[in-house]
């Protein structure tokens, strides 16, 4: 069983990156060296889109993660929510998808012996918006993830 | 000074009600389409000019979206329906790589040509100027429908007319059986 914990989710720093259709808001995570942990990132969908969900049919554009590892933090898992379901109007197609605010969990895990302080983790969401009347292009939005490492 | 402040008050409305208007208008109709000269997934050349004297109606695509995925067997449909009656069907892909079209638009069996805007430019060319400025101009068109006339001019432009998703194509084909109608 992995054990993880996290030491201390304190919101004294919150991160916005944005385009036109969606916000990535992050928190910096304190955590103590050696320990499992969690980072939580928020992602807000203007009212009126939606994006296409993690898991969706071939053909679509997946809402996908990107977190490079630090040389002392390592990216265990990604864990996204449940998609909505949105039916297209006129068809019997229902699309999975990420509207309004959202939460995605980056699990990671810390070396012992590591550099304490402040470490930037570089990550990207790549994501497909529509409205009830279009679709846009695939974009992504690139962030910065902070951990402090006691 | 009360005056002028009505003044005021009058053209700020009025760009505004211009502004919604345009927003909810069909655009571009009784213009003349943008030309375009493009291949299809064969590379065999098709141009618009090449289809004076026919409907043509032409739909910007791509394979991840949605709504063209929705449309598509329509589309089919509609072309079998009305290719007898003077019509032509082009799919206009926006950026995408023949490889993937194949792959993914092989399951519709299009008995019409998919045509590859690879650049993206003749997509920005049909992109109504002033609508949707946030947007990219490629981006504008996808998803729409049109119908371009035997003249060579737009007859129709679902663009902006999408309050509720027409993936049955119920009103092009009324609007089709217009044209048809008085052309006869």
């Amino acid at each position: 069983m992995i054990k993880w914990l996290t030491i201390f989710l304190i919101s004294t720093l919150t991160v916005i990156n944005t385009d036109e259709i969606v916000k990535v808001n992050t928190q910096k995570v304190i955590v103590k060296a050696g320990l499992d942990s969690v980072i939580n990132i928020a992602i807000e969908i203007k009212n009126g889109y939606h994006i296409q969900a993690n898991k969706v049919e071939n053909q679509f554009i997946p809402t996908t993660l990107e977190i490079k590892n630090d040389r002392e933090i390592t990216i265990k898992n990604k864990i996204f929510p449940p998609a909505k379901k949105f039916k297209l109007k006129g068809t019997d197609q229902y699309l999975n998808v990420y509207d309004g605010i959202f939460e995605i969990s980056i699990l990671f895990t810390t070396k012992k012996e590591v550099r304490k302080g402040l470490h930037h983790l570089y990550g990207q969401l790549n994501y497909q918006a529509c409205d009830s009347m279009r679709c846009l292009f695939p974009k992504s939005i690139e962030f910065l993830l902070e951990v402090e490492l006691r | 000074m009360k005056s002028i402040l009505r003044v005021l008050v009058f053209i700020i409305a009025s760009g505004f009600s211009a502004s919604v208007n345009a927003q909810e208008a069909q655009p571009m109709l009784g213009q003349i389409a943008p030309s375009f000269t493009l291949s299809d997934l064969n590379g065999k050349t098709y141009s618009l000019e090449q289809s004076r004297g026919k409907f043509v109606v032409v739909h910007f695509a791509t394979t991840w979206c949605p709504f063209c995925n929705a449309e598509a067997p329509n589309l089919e449909q509609l072309y079998k329906e009305y290719k007898d009656k003077g019509v032509t069907v082009f799919i206009i892909d926006v950026k995408e790589g023949k490889e993937l079209i194949e792959k993914s638009f092989g399951r519709f069996n299009f008995s019409f040509p998919v045509l590859l805007d690879s650049d993206g430019k003749v997509s920005a060319s049909y992109a109504p100027a002033g609508v949707l400025p946030s947007l990219q101009r490629d981006e504008v068109p996808l998803a729409s429908n049109l119908i371009i006339d035997k003249d060579g001019k737009i007859s129709y432009y679902s663009l902006l007319n999408t309050t509720s998703f027409d993936a049955k194509l119920t009103n092009l084909k009324q609007k089709l059986d217009e044209l048809i109608n008085v052309n006869d």
